[in-house]
């Protein structure tokens, strides 16, 4: 296991980043192998609960984590296919690009008031859902009472019981949260509600299985790793390591040809 | 697991919610209504499914919201109430509703329908030897028979054979939801207390005895079609689940 954290600041949140082991990195790569959003969405909070700590994150925050996590692992760098052309980006673009702020949304019934501000998951599958995960705050005649520390399904429940129009409600919510809408290419922005924060990821993250057990297989031939080795070192620690082994090989068969 | 906050707030929200007023037209009287919540909205929406079933599980759920946000007794009300209460509790969430392209305001409606008189009567239509006793259904008699429906077909894949079987037994249960007695001779069959075997006695009966009924029917959905109408014009708000999207 790895235990070396690096310190970043997301959106004025002190949080500390574990890089992810090669053997992580092999079992995320296996479990990116769906399309189901709500398995996709457990993946990633997943590493997200095992490499950070500080204090919780909303979605917006999660996301630019993972790429940083992503980044950790493979580089900067992004190749992928855009209208059958292979491209590449550099993410800090994207990093750069990030908005962490809007104004609440205030939605009142009768004296009631529900402030809504960016949800905490990466998807929430329905529209009732996704303004249950935004409520931040009621404000009743009496007093206003936080809903930070309430439970996705007490929110819920609070949802439920109000009288706001639905409808009307996740389409305010809809609107604010374009403005953190991240340009990705061209006409493509990621939003933060359809599900695409997800579907991004799963692109950064997935690589080629395949590739990945041969570069195991050499690690283990070349470097002679047992399985446990592969949890101690990170991807480019171990590209680093046979990188250096080829340079070595390559020096000690300079010196046996002169 | 958060504090004494969420039950707090759910207190709040709870105790703070204010009834509305609803016109009854059948009894001519305001009645306290509470406003439809999210979730109540939400299983409105999801009532919406596309099939012939629809307007089934459109009652049916919106059944059991008046019976949650009205209390006492719901048997009290008619299906022409339910038009109005629809109305009212669509004006909750908001007073405007784009038709044709117009906006609507949702209280014109319901001003103009404590115009419009209606008066439920019970009334004996009498063909030969059968005498049937005919009345608007009240909401509850509506939703038993609309259940007996949904149980029926809500597994079942309507085509062919099903789907006839389906409009017939749609027309006798239709018509079972508008005669609570029949007469036979001197024998008075309570229909509503068995409704299976009233929708079986009825299915045996030749269709020309219920000529008159259904024009009765036809005059009732026509009064509820009244009350569903926009001020000055003869169009019609359908109220449907999509009515609901706000």
């Amino acid at each position: 296991m790895i235990s070396n954290h690096l310190n970043y600041n997301i959106n004025g949140k002190q949080l500390k980043i574990r890089e992810i082991s090669f053997t992580e990195y092999k079992n995320l790569c296996k479990k990116l192998f769906t399309d189901d959003v709500n398995e996709l969405q457990a993946v990633f909070n997943e590493i997200l609960s095992s490499t950070v700590i500080g204090p919780t994150l909303n979605c917006v925050e999660k996301f630019y984590c993972l790429l940083l996590i992503r980044n950790l692992l493979y580089g900067n760098e992004f190749a992928f296919q855009y209208n059958g052309i292979n491209t590449t980006m550099d993410l800090k673009t994207i990093l750069n690009a990030f908005k962490f702020t809007v104004n609440d949304v205030v939605v009142t019934d009768k004296n009631v008031e529900y402030h809504f501000n960016i949800p905490d998951n990466l998807y929430n599958p329905t529209i009732d859902r996704v303004i249950a995960d935004s409520l931040k705050k009621v404000v009743v005649p009496t007093k206003e009472i936080e809903c930070s520390t309430f439970s996705y399904e007490e929110k819920l429940t609070v949802i439920n019981n109000s009288n706001i129009p639905l409808q009307d409600t996740f389409n305010r919510l809809q609107n604010q949260f374009r403005q953190l809408n991240i340009p990705f290419i061209k006409d493509i922005e990621i939003d933060i509600i359809t599900g695409t924060l997800l579907g991004f990821l799963k692109r950064v993250f997935n690589d080629n299985i395949g590739a990945i057990y041969n570069f195991e297989y050499v690690c283990i031939r070349s470097l002679n790793f047992g399985a446990n080795d592969f949890d101690k070192y990170t991807l480019p620690e171990l590209k680093i390591f046979l990188n250096s082994l080829k340079s070595e090989q390559s020096k000690s068969n300079n010196g046996q040809d002169s | 697991m958060s504090n004494n906050s969420f039950t707090d707030l759910l207190k709040e929200i709870n105790t703070t919610k204010a009834t509305i007023a609803a016109y009854s037209p059948s009894t001519k009287e305001d009645i306290q209504l509470a406003p439809l919540t999210l979730q109540q909205q939400k299983s409105i929406i999801e009532s919406s499914v596309d099939s012939t079933l629809a307007s089934l599980f459109f009652n049916n759920t919106f059944f059991k919201i008046l019976k949650q946000n009205l209390g006492g007794d719901i048997s009290r009300f008619d299906t022409v109430d339910r038009v109005n209460f629809a109305l009212q509790l669509r004006s909750q969430l908001s007073d405007s509703y784009e038709k044709n392209d117009t906006t609507i305001s949702v209280n014109d409606i319901l001003a103009k329908n404590r115009t419009i008189a209606y008066t439920p009567t019970e009334k004996q239509i009498v063909m030969d030897n059968y005498t049937f006793t005919v009345r608007t259904p009240n909401l509850v008699i509506d939703d038993k028979v609309n259940v007996v429906l949904l149980n029926k077909y809500k597994n079942e894949t309507l085509n062919g054979n099903k789907l006839k079987t389906l409009i017939s037994d749609l027309f006798v249960h239709e018509i079972l939801k508008f005669i609570p007695k029949l007469k036979v001779n001197d024998k008075e069959i309570l229909l509503h207390t068995d409704l299976q075997a009233a929708a079986n006695l009825l299915e045996n009966i030749d269709s020309i005895k219920f000529v008159q009924i259904t024009d009765y029917i036809n005059t009732i959905r026509d009064t509820e079609r009244s009350f569903a109408t926009i001020p000055g014009t003869d169009t019609i708000i359908d109220i449907i689940p999509e009515f609901f999207i706000v």
